[in-house]
């Protein structure tokens, strides 16, 4: 515990706040009001743009996330866009699983960033490649794409590539930064300036990881 | 006195014994308020922070591997709770506002005054800060809870000191090392 005398003042002012009585009914209310609904996933920043994700994963072959209804503003401009009818299609889901279970499922060599914490892992089919959240700051994530050069990509893949459909229908280009290390592409889709760092961040750690000795 | 190792209240809290819920909730509290307070700057605020911090904890336990976990997982779920809190949170409130209990001027004045110091603090500084100050965490501990590697947050602590100490015109140690 660091003792000068700023550690000191801003420790003596938050003990010196009394610290109010455990609300223990309201929170045994709230906490069998929380089981009755079941554990909700937090939201994530990138949630905001779910389709956008959808498309992005869609772009690169990969799985979508889980149980995603598509919106009929989703489905509109994705018919305007590509002339497909989406609106029976099933979104098949990919569960997020941790990173050592993705290592047993999959052959990829998984390149996991320098000092970054991975939250999830989603493989791609026919270990193509794989999709990691990763920890970027004290309170975002960004998603990580690692995918094997030359795996194949349909033209619907193809043609939306770089293109985000907004949950009410509107279009948004995506940035995505790229790099290449080795035999795997690497890309971060960036919805928010912040996101460039994080993707600079990214492609250090992952260029550290593959320099680091074995 | 009944006495209980807490990684025991979080194996059976885990396996839906009750009274180790409520007793590892009792002790989370008054840490997770302080924190809470820390962070918001803002006493009303910190409570329903540290309230919805402690039903994340009660829901997501059953999903918490590993007992020794516990405490950085919790601070995780409190600081997330009051980060969140704080952004919701006018930013600028009367001082009085800001979780003054009662207490001689003196004393009260300097709480005022460094609290009103750690508000001037962006968050991805004042929330290491009062982890390393009040919680007395290591940059490790720091950098587990958060998600962030420890060199982060040695450099977030030397920035947010020295901030700190400019606000409230202190001088901070040159040469101090954060663990």
């Amino acid at each position: 515990m660091i003792d000068d005398s700023l550690a000191c003042r801003v420790r003596a002012a938050l003990e010196g706040v009394p610290v109010p009585a455990l609300p223990a009914a309201a929170l045994a209310e709230r906490i069998a009001a929380s089981n009755a609904r079941g554990v909700r996933k937090p939201r994530r920043p990138a949630v905001a743009i779910a389709g956008g994700v959808i498309l992005l994963a869609g772009a690169l072959a990969v799985g979508v996330p889980a149980v995603i209804k598509l919106s009929p503003g989703y489905v509109r401009t994705m018919q305007r866009l590509t002339g497909r009818d989406l609106s029976r299609v099933r979104v098949v889901e990919v569960a997020p699983m941790s990173l050592a279970e993705a290592r047993r499922h999959t052959t990829f060599p998984i390149v996991v960033p320098v000092g970054k914490r991975v939250l999830d892992a989603r493989p791609q089919d026919h270990d193509a490649g794989i999709v990691l959240t990763v920890a970027v700051d004290v309170h975002a994530q960004a998603t990580l794409f690692e995918r094997r050069v030359g795996a194949p990509m349909s033209a619907l893949d193809k043609k939306m590539q770089g293109i985000g459909v907004h949950d009410d229908g509107s279009v948004r280009r995506l940035n995505v930064r790229r790099w290449r290390i080795g035999q795997t592409d690497f890309s971060v889709p960036m919805f928010t300036l912040e996101y460039h760092r994080y993707a600079e961040e990214l492609e250090r750690a992952t260029r550290a990881a593959v320099a680091a000795p074995r | 006195m009944h006495v209980t190792d807490p990684q025991d209240d979080v194996r059976a809290a885990r396996d839906g014994d009750r009274a180790a819920l409520d007793r590892l909730l009792a002790a989370l509290w008054p840490r997770a308020f302080r924190l809470a307070l820390g962070i918001t700057q803002h006493g009303p605020t910190a409570e329903d922070a540290a309230q919805d911090a402690l039903v994340l904890v009660a829901a997501r336990l059953a999903t918490l591997r590993d007992p020794q976990a516990y405490p950085a997982w919790s601070t995780r779920l409190v600081v997330n709770a009051a980060a969140s809190a704080a952004r919701r949170r006018p930013a600028h409130l009367p001082l009085e506002d800001r979780g003054a209990g009662a207490g001689f001027e003196e004393a009260l004045a300097e709480r005022l005054d460094v609290l009103g110091a750690l508000g001037t603090l962006p968050l991805w500084l004042r929330i290491p800060l009062v982890l390393s100050y009040a919680e007395g965490l290591t940059s490790r501990e720091i950098g587990l809870a958060l998600g962030a590697p420890a060199p982060t947050i040695r450099f977030r602590l030397a920035l947010a000191r020295r901030r700190l100490a400019a606000a409230l015109g202190a001088a901070a140690a040159p040469h101090e090392e954060f663990a």
